[in-house]
């Protein structure tokens, strides 16, 4: 299977980014005096590394408007497959064959695991569709998946050994399986 | 007293009038150490900041500051820093001066970091000849985390990670890393000096110089290597680990200039040790 690309330009070097914290040389005297500058990770004073989690903690709080996620034919569906990467790809395709035989399918792939989609995936379980999450190893993200769904539904899972790819065909029974399961 | 002992810009008397003949150097922070007594860091910072004055290099320097000890280089000296992980200093450095090869650029580093977990990363620097200088500060044990045996633990010395003294066939021989480097192609100069007295330290400063100057004068990797004290994790008291540089240390680890390329760039011969204290015993 081969996946397309979407080429883009590369963003130009901006040489004034990082003004207020890169390394160059602290001038001591003249119009650019500054003290001197420390990057570093290493917090070892009392209140200093908490101070440190609280920062990074609003960072993470911050990029949690970053999570992406791709849908197909979930608006009638009373099944929802969740399934990321590769695996997201082929169950695209057993979706795809499934709904040509006029089963009520779905597919919800993150595109981001970390922030993972949660708001967008517990939208679907308040509209009452069920979920079967399919995963490329023995159940990972199904965590998160029951995580974010939990208050209105749960997930089945279907697990690939690693080191086999599957092929669409192999998951067209289990996910007519989760689909008869009430 | 020579003018290199103090700050350029250090006033020279005090306010009882008293004429001032020592001072920390300006590229130096005013504020006491956290290290042990009896540590040598403190003489090597300073010998650093030191170059750093005389060199005139504070305003375009950046120093890479390693794990251990020594990462905390980065507050007392009043250059712009980055701390690098374990043992990666020479790999950030690296990115720095290639971004920047207009900065001088210096890594500082501990035979815990830069002999065991950085080891690859300071033999492809030294071989790629990249334009920095390394200062690096053996003291024969892992200080930080409390005293563990290290690549150039001497044979028989005790520390918490071999109790019963390192042995040969079960650990290994300890790393005599100058000598390593200065096989390396892109090394410019090479040399081990010692911080055991003033004799040594003096030379040892020396030999830093030529270790800095190599890059600012673009000849290629320069590297000195320290032998220092950890009076501490030797159980020792500064006077018995000073002594002990001297009669264990120095004779395993000889002093001197291992290598030094030309001035105009050629690679000069391999040169050996000079005598030093006990340098015919490692050999």
């Amino acid at each position: 299977m081969k996946e397309p690309i979407t080429p883009r330009e590369p963003k130009k070097v901006d040489p004034e980014e990082g003004a207020g914290w890169r390394l160059i040389g602290a001038p001591s005297t003249g119009k650019g005096k500054r003290d001197h500058r420390i990057i570093k990770s290493l917090f070892l004073m009392d209140g200093e590394l908490a101070g440190q989690n609280k920062k990074l903690q609003a960072k993470y709080d911050a990029w949690k408007k970053l999570a992406d996620f791709e849908t197909y034919e979930v608006k009638d569906a009373e099944l929802v497959v969740v399934a990321f990467g590769s695996i997201g790809r082929i169950a695209k395709n057993a979706v795809r064959s499934l709904r040509a035989k006029g089963k009520k399918v779905g597919l919800f792939r993150p595109k981001t695991l970390y922030p993972f989609p949660e708001k967008a995936l517990e939208k679907l379980a308040k509209e009452g569709k069920r979920f079967l999450t399919i995963e490329h190893n023995l159940g990972q993200m199904v965590e998160d998946v029951r995580l974010s769904v939990r208050k209105h539904a749960d997930s089945d899972l279907f697990c690939v050994y690693p080191g086999n790819m599957p092929s669409p065909d192999d998951f067209e029974a289990p996910i007519l399986r989760a689909l008869g399961r009430k | 007293m020579p003018k290199t002992q103090g700050a350029a810009s250090a006033p020279k008397t005090n306010q009882t009038g008293e004429e001032l003949v020592f001072t920390r150097p300006a590229s130096m922070v005013d504020r006491a150490t956290h290290y042990c007594p009896g540590c040598h860091h403190g003489i090597a910072h300073r010998l650093v900041g030191e170059l750093i004055d005389e060199l005139g290099l504070k305003e375009n320097t950046v120093a890479v500051c390693s794990i251990g000890c020594s990462v905390f280089l980065y507050n007392y000296i009043d250059v712009d820093s980055v701390e690098a992980p374990h043992g990666r200093a020479p790999a950030v450095a690296t990115g720095v001066k290639r971004a920047r090869p207009d900065k001088f650029v210096f890594t500082y580093q501990g035979d815990g970091d830069l002999a065991s977990i950085g080891m690859a990363e300071i033999m492809h620097a030294a071989n790629r000849g990249e334009r920095m200088s390394v200062v690096f500060v053996n003291n024969t044990v892992y200080g930080m985390t409390g005293g563990q045996m290290a690549p150039t633990t001497l044979i028989g010395q005790k520390t918490t990670t071999c109790p019963g003294g390192r042995c040969k066939d079960r650990e290994g021989s300890p790393i005599r890393m100058s000598e390593i480097i200065a096989h390396l192609g892109g090394t410019a100069f090479c040399a081990r000096g010692s911080l055991d007295s003033v004799k040594n330290i003096r030379q040892a400063k020396k030999y830093m110089r030529q270790a800095f100057e190599v890059q600012t004068k673009g000849l290629g990797f320069g590297f000195v290597e320290l032998l220092a004290g950890c009076p501490t994790n030797w159980r020792l008291s500064p006077l018995a680990a000073n002594k002990r540089i001297t009669d264990e240390m120095i004779p395993y680890f000889p002093l001197g200039v291992f290598k030094e390329v030309e001035g105009d760039g050629t690679c000069g011969s391999m040169l050996a040790p000079e005598s030093a204290p006990g340098a015919e015993g490692g050999k």
